[in-house]
């Protein structure tokens, strides 16, 4: 169930990536015709969906898969700090828990890129 | 010459010329609230870059990452972690928010909300509190501007005066220039911080150590638990870590500065571009540890607030004084041009979601521009006030500042992924989480080791969450379409 629980909340996550509707009963907003007009209003609740209609082709999978590879460094960067914290091991000199935050701070451009083309494909 | 006089001499050129730069690079452009607050939405991603880097490294960077490196040690690389978090999270979140921002001609974040939950009075609220926790904000820039300007004079002069002028002429900057000078000051900053930061922290290390490795050794020869993390609940240990990385990064692009920074974007991919390449400036923050951890082997025994002066200390002492002058030079760009993007943020929602929204004052183009220009201003006067008056407990202040601008956050991601959820949902998540983190901050602890405004954050998605359930909003089609 959780892991179900996290797809929904991938799938949502892809669908405001992507200018899709959060999907409300699994039925999409279907397009409205484009408007003018680039005043802030209020109780006008059409202009939403007018201007945020799908444009996407890609699929819900490979949009939920770019938001799971989007959290492997978050998780890397907080629920495993602990661990790394307990390895009492010092690379090129430096203690291990630093060396690991680095890394992951280096590796999350190369992962958000892996996830841009994931997108885009 | 006495060295005071060359320190402070070039601070005040390289603030003066920055000025001038920017100002003659922005030239007259035509001045009404979308090109004066959000830059006509044209920049492209390189400015950008800039701008979202000048916004983020400011004086607590440069300052308080030494001394927490310097006074705390391994909790101070939660700084290091919580950028990224935060950019991985606003590769999917910005595109989203810029996106309704173009359709709706928004300038602020309450804008957001007021189109999205169809009401004002949210709007309102969202303001005032965005208005509100920008003060403790700019002051922490005032005292990091302090601390460099009394270093870099030598300790021979009361800097208040100095940090009053700067503060002044950077408000008058921002009043003349709007959001693009703001970007465009920032390119020497960032430059300037940068050469700094790799002088302090490569330059420094190797200078006493012969290489920053070294310099780590020494450390934990001295202090051999000094980069490791307290176990679990401890104060400041695992827990605290994992829980203050996620506060921060979630709440990391709530600030009046970030929306603005947002629609100023060209396009989506802009920002997306930028999103993904932004994690590497965090590496900056490497080298500002190192600095810090350079100074308490050099000369340790600074307590409390004066290990913020560590690293800075330890360049006075070390080398001549235009060296120490062009480095507090670049603090003060960092220090100045981060507080000129809160007084524009903070002033461009007063003007436009209490006065335009509540009052319905100002409205026109024309009569914005100015409500804004003349709110910057009073707004830096108001900051200059209460930092002369209340310099004690700033730590305590920027805790509060995290703590209770995260509790924006929920209502922009229900915004974009829960249609149910309602104004009300919204405000009274909002209502609970404030003041669960103005409580646990009187406490300064949480529970079982957990960030306070964290705990806040879990008590304001558990209130938002009840009151969608129990009152769902009556149209959810249009919320649906963001």
């Amino acid at each position: 169930m959780p892991a179900r629980g996290f797809l929904v909340v991938a799938y949502k996550i892809g669908d405001a990536v992507n200018g899709r509707p959060a999907f409300h009963g699994g039925k999409s907003v279907p397009p409205l015709r484009e408007g003018g007009g680039s005043r802030l209003r209020t109780g006008a609740p059409d202009d939403f969906a007018k201007r945020h209609g799908p444009l996407n082709t890609v699929s819900r999978r490979r949009r939920a898969g770019a938001a799971l590879l989007a959290s492997v460094p978050i998780v890397m960067l907080t629920i495993a700090v602990p661990f790394a914290n307990r390895v009492p091991v010092r690379i090129g000199g430096f203690p291990f828990l630093l060396f690991w935050i680095v890394l992951w701070v280096l590796l999350t451009p190369a992962v958000l890129y892996a996830v841009s083309r994931l997108e885009d494909r | 010459m006495r060295p005071e006089v060359i320190a402070l001499a070039i601070v005040a050129a390289v603030i003066f010329a920055t000025i001038v730069f920017a100002l003659l690079i922005v030239g007259r452009v035509k001045m009404d609230p979308q090109e004066y607050i959000v830059g006509s939405r044209s920049f492209g991603a390189l400015l950008l870059w800039i701008l979202l880097a000048g916004e983020i490294y400011t004086s607590f960077t440069f300052l308080g990452a030494a001394g927490w490196a310097y006074g705390r040690g391994a909790p101070a690389f939660y700084i290091l972690a919580y950028g990224t978090v935060a950019y991985t999270i606003g590769y999917f979140l910005l595109p989203a928010l810029w996106r309704v921002g173009k359709a709706h001609g928004l300038l602020t974040l309450p804008d957001f909300f007021i189109v999205r939950y169809e009401s004002k009075a949210l709007g309102v609220t969202v303001a005032v509190l965005q208005f509100l926790l920008v003060v403790p904000y700019v002051t922490l820039q005032l005292t990091g501007l302090q601390i460099l300007l009394s270093i870099a004079g030598y300790g021979r002069f009361n800097a208040t005066v100095a940090v009053g002028t700067a503060f002044i002429a950077i408000a008058l900057f921002v009043f003349t220039a709007g959001l693009r000078g703001t970007a465009w000051a920032s390119v020497i900053k960032d430059t300037s911080v940068l050469l700094a930061v790799i002088f302090a922290g490569i330059i420094l290390p190797i200078h006493f150590f012969g290489s920053p490795a070294a310099m780590v050794s020494h450390v934990l020869a001295v202090q051999p638990h000094w980069m490791t993390l307290a176990r679990g609940t401890l104060p400041q240990g695992e827990i605290w870590y994992i829980s203050t990385v996620l506060l921060s990064g979630i709440g990391f692009f709530m600030g009046p500065a970030n929306a603005p920074a947002i629609y100023s974007a060209r396009n989506e991919s802009t920002l997306r571009r930028n999103m993904v390449l932004m994690p590497l400036y965090q590496i900056v923050l490497l080298l500002v540890f190192f600095a810090g951890f350079t100074a308490l082997a050099v000369m340790p025994g600074l307590k409390g607030p004066a290990a913020d002066q560590s690293f800075m200390l330890l360049l006075q002492r070390t080398y001549p004084a235009w060296v120490l002058g062009l480095i507090a030079a670049a603090g003060s760009l960092a220090a100045l041009l981060p507080a000129s993007a809160l007084l524009l943020g903070a002033a461009s929602v007063v003007s436009k979601n209490v006065l335009g929204d509540l009052f319905n004052v100002a409205t026109g183009d024309r009569a914005r521009t100015w409500a804004t220009r003349a709110l910057v201003l009073l707004i830096a006067f108001l900051a200059l006030a209460l930092w002369i008056f209340e310099k004690r407990s700033l730590v305590e202040l920027l805790l509060l500042y995290y703590n209770g601008i995260t509790q924006l956050m929920p209502g922009v991601l229900f915004a974009l992924l829960w249609p149910r959820v309602s104004a009300w949902a919204v405000a009274a998540g909002i209502a609970g989480g404030e003041l669960v983190a103005l409580y646990l901050a009187h406490q300064n602890a949480g529970p079982w080791g957990v960030n306070p405004g964290f705990f806040a954050l879990a008590i304001n998605v558990a209130l938002c969450t009840a009151v969608a359930l129990a009152f769902p909003k009556q149209r959810p089609a249009v919320a649906a379409s963001l």
